[in-house]
């Protein structure tokens, strides 16, 4: 009685595909691999939108910060003003007691009284400080000036009274010519000079062409009075002023240099315009011509500030086209937005990289456990088919008595099913350590001859049943450094796979050669071939040809696989030579040396760079 | 010639069956299930050659090679299914004679290397 003892596939192809398809999902970590670019896109919208909104922002507060600016300038102006003001009516009211001290006051002694004090010097704006005689209409044909120098008064006028010019002292030369102007000649001089002597206080005229700047001078000037009467101090009524008036102490000057003595950097802004008016006249006696772009867009910011009785208004007015030209919210826009990218690149980049290396984590994790797993279960499957060889190697071997032909038969061939089962196993166990990176060769010296006469003996049975011939061509004294174990392994899978798809009456060819440093070893059969677009997919885990043979020989489709990677792990590679219908030749290539590598790297990312 | 005594720690009871019967073919065999055990009788007998088991419970293998006291030098024959590069290298390091893979050998292959590994020391 025969009996078909079989242990065909232990991997069917329910399984391979299952197997596959959770493979597949682990090797293809590319889910939410759009995140970060989305991620990117947000950060980049946000950021436009914040530009936009803050270069709005921007123009508003650097406006505002330049309309403060401004009023605080203004602010310094008016001070200025009304402090230059007091000064003035002390520097009056000082000169004006020297007709208290010396009623009879000549050009000299005024002139003497300014040179000896400060008060021209120390106010470099004043153009003069003069005196004013007051001549009531009777005396006006006999005038004659203190000193007797035949001046006149001019211009001639039909008044009730004259106010020449009697005095003056100033830094700058002063035409002589000017002497004996009567000031109430001119209505704004009239009504200043009225008013002083009407109050008793310094009074300021509205803007007037100095009479020494001649006519044609558009230069505006003030002049403030202050009234000397002929008693000590003020008069009480107007009826008494207007009687004892004895002239006035005045001082001429300019609004733009007295804008002007202030420090230059209060008016140094080129965005802006200083402008001072007089209100009540309406009158422009001062402006700066800083030029601007369009007259469109001003902003005019003013102050007033009341100066001997005169109501002055000092302005700032800033151009829009200025404004903006300093603060292009189109530029603030332009950087926000590449800023902005640039973020949103960075992000997407780094956000890439955390997602790439969190699937890296997950992916070796997975690995790993699968690794763990099949370990643990090839251990497992391992320990009962090691007991089962002991107890079948016992009967075969003849522990408990010499057996009958037809049982030694039947032993041989559980033993040999329950080795092929072992091998599996083992193959399993040395897969998972593959794909962990873990197959660390224990290398000696070994000589490729002896290992391959021991693989082509333990599969005489297995060729010897196809009528296969197996021809070794090796010397027997080459010697290579390598694993012995993983040399087995390889020599066993590419033999065994020519003799699997080997045709009855085949014939399977083994050498091995050295070429300088690098073993070279065919293994080569006449069998069915593959197929050129195929030879890729050979060396995947899992892959079988599809032929009627591999059905018949059924297999763990791990064995190129596995090759392939023992080879990587010598640092080799391995070919494949092949042509349908002719037959099929691996091509090992192992370097005669084994090169110890640094702990942790690839052997895969190894055998890459040298392959560069 | 008197039987050479074999001491054999394993914890899996087929193989510990199925070893200590192709041992006593030509052996004296004492046979335990664990590390701790092992070391009891070690260390209370005489044993020409101790088998020891990597991968066990209560005490491994590797904690059995660091705690036992080898004065007699007695060959260890450290057999498991593990056959990782730094497991072998630790075990060897750890004081054992040799490293065999159990699912390697056949009964007469087994009894071959203790046999040779008798006669080498």
């Amino acid at each position: 009685m025969r009996v078909e003892v079989s242990v065909d596939t232990i991997i069917d192809s329910h399984m391979r595909n299952t197997l596959l398809e959770t493979l597949g999902d682990i090797y293809n970590p590319t889910k939410n691999g759009k995140m970060p670019i989305l991620v990117g896109l947000f950060v980049i919208a946000v950021g436009v939108l914040a530009s936009v909104m803050f270069s709005e922002v921007i123009v508003r507060r650097s406006n505002t910060d330049l309309l403060n600016q401004n009023n605080q300038q203004i602010a310094i102006v008016s001070s200025y003003i009304t402090y230059k003001g007091s000064s003035i009516n002390q520097i009056l009211s000082d000169s004006a007691s020297l007709f208290k001290i010396k009623p009879d006051l000549l050009q000299e002694e005024w002139n003497k009284y300014f040179n000896q004090n400060d008060a021209l010097r120390n106010n470099p704006d004043l153009l003069l400080v003069g005196f004013v005689q007051h001549v009531p209409v009777e005396g006006i044909a006999n005038y004659e000036s203190p000193e007797g120098r035949g001046v006149k008064i001019w211009p001639k006028t039909e008044s009730d009274y004259a106010s020449p010019i009697t005095f003056i002292a100033s830094l700058s030369p002063m035409k002589d010519d000017i002497y004996g102007y009567s000031m109430s000649s001119d209505t704004s001089r009239r009504e200043a000079i009225e008013k002083a002597r009407d109050t008793g206080e310094a009074v300021m005229t509205a803007p007037v062409n100095l009479v020494q700047d001649g006519k044609d001078n558009k230069l505006l000037g003030v002049l403030i009075y202050f009234p000397i009467y002929n008693y000590d101090g003020v008069p009480d009524t107007i009826e008494e002023r207007r009687a004892g008036l004895r002239g006035f102490a005045y001082v001429a000057m300019r609004p733009g240099d007295l804008v002007e003595s202030i420090d230059e950097s209060v008016l140094a802004s080129s965005r802006s315009n200083f402008i001072i008016t007089d209100v009540s006249a309406n009158k422009k006696m001062y402006a700066t011509n800083n030029p601007h772009g369009s007259n469109e867009g001003i902003i005019s910011q003013s102050q007033d500030v009341t100066l001997s009785g005169r109501q002055w208004r000092i302005t700032l007015e800033t151009y829009q086209s200025t404004l903006q030209r300093w603060t292009n919210p189109g530029i603030t826009f332009v950087l926000g937005i590449l800023t902005s990218v640039g973020i949103g690149f960075a992000f997407t980049y780094l956000l890439g990289l955390r997602m790439y290396r969190m699937n890296m984590e997950g992916e070796n994790e997975i690995a790993r456990a699968k690794t763990d797993l099949l370990a643990l279960a090839s251990h497992q499957l391992r320990t009962p088919a090691s007991g089962v060889k002991q107890y079948i190697g016992m009967l075969r071997e003849g522990f408990v008595g010499k057996l009958k032909p037809d049982q030694q038969r039947l032993v041989d061939k559980a033993y040999y099913a329950n080795e092929r089962q072992i091998d599996i196993v083992n193959q399993l166990l040395y897969v998972a350590k593959a794909d962990a990176d873990q197959l660390r060769p224990r290398t000696t010296v070994l000589k490729p001859s002896k290992i391959t006469q021991d693989v082509i003996s333990s599969l005489e049975q297995q060729a010897f049943s196809k009528s296969i011939t197996i021809d070794c061509e090796i010397d027997e004294d080459l010697e290579i450094e390598a694993d012995p174990r993983y040399f087995y392994m390889i020599i066993d899978n590419l033999v065994n796979n020519a003799i699997k798809y080997s045709e009855e009456n085949g014939e399977v060819i083994v050498s091995i050669n050295i070429v300088k440093d690098c073993m070279v070893m065919k293994v080569s059969d006449k069998g069915i071939g593959i197929d050129k677009d195929n030879y890729d997919e050979l060396f995947e885990k899992f892959h079988r040809i599809d032929s009627d043979l591999s059905q018949k020989e059924g297999g763990t489709g791990l064995g190129l696989y596995l090759v392939k990677k023992l080879v990587e792990a010598h640092h080799g590679k391995i070919e494949i030579e092949s042509t349908i219908g002719q037959g099929t030749t691996f091509e090992v290539f192992i370097p005669t040396k084994f090169e110890v590598e640094e702990f942790g790297s690839s052997q895969h990312d190894n055998y890459k760079k040298r392959r560069k | 010639m008197a039987n050479k005594r074999i001491l054999l720690i394993e914890d899996d009871n087929t193989l510990r069956d199925a070893f200590s019967m192709v041992l006593s073919k030509e052996f004296d065999v004492v046979a335990v299930a664990d590390g701790r055990l092992g070391l009891y009788e070690a260390e209370s007998r005489d044993f020409d050659l101790i088998l020891l088991d990597m991968l066990m419970p209560v005490m491994d293998g590797r904690a059995f090679l660091r705690a036992y006291d080898n004065k007699k030098n007695i060959p260890i024959i450290v057999f498991s299914n593990l056959d990782a590069k730094t497991e072998v290298d630790e075990a060897i390091s750890l004081g054992a004679t040799r490293y065999l893979l159990k699912s390697w050998a056949s009964p007469k292959e087994l009894i071959k290397v203790v046999r040779d590994t008798l006669t080498e020391v």
